[in-house]
């Protein structure tokens, strides 16, 4: 059924239909909204899960792990410094192989203070072992979210459903939301290979020492090479039952044949689009689709968005970008929530700067 | 590198329980306990505060002042000293292991 709802209740309402039963939480602007929806349906009798008030973003995602680990789909969501704040967390569950979904609007770090929407936090959860899938609209950030619980529990690895902070988290869109019958019907019941269970003691999180730490993390890399298979499954069986697929999973490219191509992440595509370019929504950043990337920009004139910087480096998404494609030039934009206007990305495409901080405000 | 092959379990959970015990913690120890049964009044201290449980409750048979007497498990006492601190009696005196 269609319905007009900002993608924050959307969000709140995917996760509904999928059931979670434990919600620990703590809020952060501009996350608060999926918080709110869900505390709502919790109160209204709609979803049965236990809500854990906690008092830091840490504890949120320790909480996480346990109920991970006593066999019950959790949920939480948070943004930028509270992301931040529970970093040291995020390699454990990964580590741990749990399959948490967590949404993400995304938000700029401090300092200065910024409560706006960049790529900035989860940037910097890159390299923490998640899966981290991007929506551009709010019809994404539902089925990507039910995706995200399928995803997560076939790979056995955490992912974290990102939307841009308030230019998606905070729009109003129609969205088609499914039935709690057709859910149930993509979505299968959730299990975990190793549970606690008090009549089978088992260790989880003990110390890896020298002799196998290395191959811990061998085995969380064969899984991320696996999961890009099952993302691209997952979208698939997903399009087949409700007619809506997004690229092959990993990436969606729009107007192939434009001779000039856009390189981005969130709702930075759908203006992009405009633009008449060719456009390459990285739908999936980790695991990182090269393979398409490189065979969509053959021979052609790149330019790669990005909404976040590694400071002393370059932009996080050209910097992988160009690994496959060396002529990819970078633009760096929309930081702190800076707009990014359908002329900007005009004078981008026109532009021959090889790195291109674009600084349009009042322009 | 082959994960798969090492027989390692994913998300490197301990299916066995009680398995640390294949780990003998007492090579780390360059201070040995030694506990004189003549001094030692049965308190119990030492068992109580000893974070490896290394104080092992047996039956006594020299003394018929007590029933009971404490032994020192080697293999997995790391030579902390938190014993020989709490000891009323000071009944255990760390003394320099040579190996």
């Amino acid at each position: 059924m269609k319905r007009i709802a900002e993608a924050s209740a959307v969000m709140a309402e995917a996760v509904k239909l999928c059931e979670p039963q434990v919600i620990p939480l703590y809020p952060i602007t501009p996350q608060t909204h999926i918080m709110e929806e869900l505390a709502n349906h919790v109160n209204n009798g709609e979803l049965k899960a236990k809500i854990i008030r906690t008092e830091s973003e840490h504890s949120m995602m320790s909480t996480l792990i346990g109920s991970l680990l006593a066999g019950s789909r959790s949920f939480t969501a948070t943004s930028s410094q509270g992301l931040a704040l529970a970093h040291e967390v995020l390699p454990i569950i990964s580590g741990l192989r749990l399959p948490a979904v967590i949404g993400v609007a995304a938000r700029a770090l401090a300092a200065p203070l910024n409560i706006w929407g960049d790529h900035s936090d989860v940037m910097d959860a890159r390299d923490t072992g998640w899966i981290q899938l991007h929506c551009r609209n709010t019809q994404a950030v539902f089925d990507t979210t039910i995706q995200a619980f399928a995803i997560a529990e076939k790979a056995r690895l955490p992912v974290m459903v990102i939307m841009d902070g308030y230019t998606l988290s905070h729009m109003f869109e129609p969205a088609d939301i499914l039935s709690k019958t057709e859910v149930s019907g993509y979505l299968p019941k959730f299990k975990i290979r190793y549970q606690l269970d008090t009549n089978k003691p088992m260790t989880f999180g003990p110390v890896g020492f020298t002799d196998t730490y290395m191959e811990f993390k061998h085995q969380l890399k064969d899984a991320h090479e696996e999961a890009a298979k099952i993302i691209s499954e997952e979208n698939k069986r997903y399009g087949k039952m409700f007619r809506r697929e997004y690229g092959d999973g990993m990436v969606e490219i729009f107007n192939p044949s434009a001779k000039q191509v856009i390189i981005c992440q969130g709702t930075t595509a759908e203006t992009a689009k405009l633009t008449g370019a060719c456009v390459i929504h990285v739908r999936c950043f980790r695991p990182f689709p090269f393979s398409q990337i490189e065979k969509a920009c053959r021979g052609k004139d790149v330019v790669v968005v990005d909404r976040a910087y590694s400071y002393g480096a370059g932009a996080p998404l050209h910097m992988e970008v160009k690994a496959v494609v060396p002529q990819a030039r970078s633009a760096v934009m929309g930081l702190g929530g800076r707009d990014i206007r359908l002329e900007d990305l005009q004078m981008i495409l026109k532009s021959k700067e090889k790195e291109l901080w674009v600084d349009n405000y009042g322009k | 590198m082959k994960a798969e092959k090492t027989k390692l379990t994913e998300g490197a959970v301990v299916v066995t329980p009680a398995s640390t015990g294949a780990n003998k913690t007492g090579s780390w120890r360059t201070y040995k306990p030694c506990l004189d049964q003549k001094k030692c009044i049965r308190c119990g201290i030492c068992w109580n505060f000893c974070p490896d449980n290394c104080f092992m409750l047996k039956k006594e048979t020299e003394n018929k002042k007590y029933k009971h007497r404490f032994e020192i498990n080697y293999d997995y006492c790391k030579g902390c000293g938190i014993c020989a601190k709490e000891c009323p009696v000071k009944a255990i005196m760390m003394q320099r292991e040579e190996k």
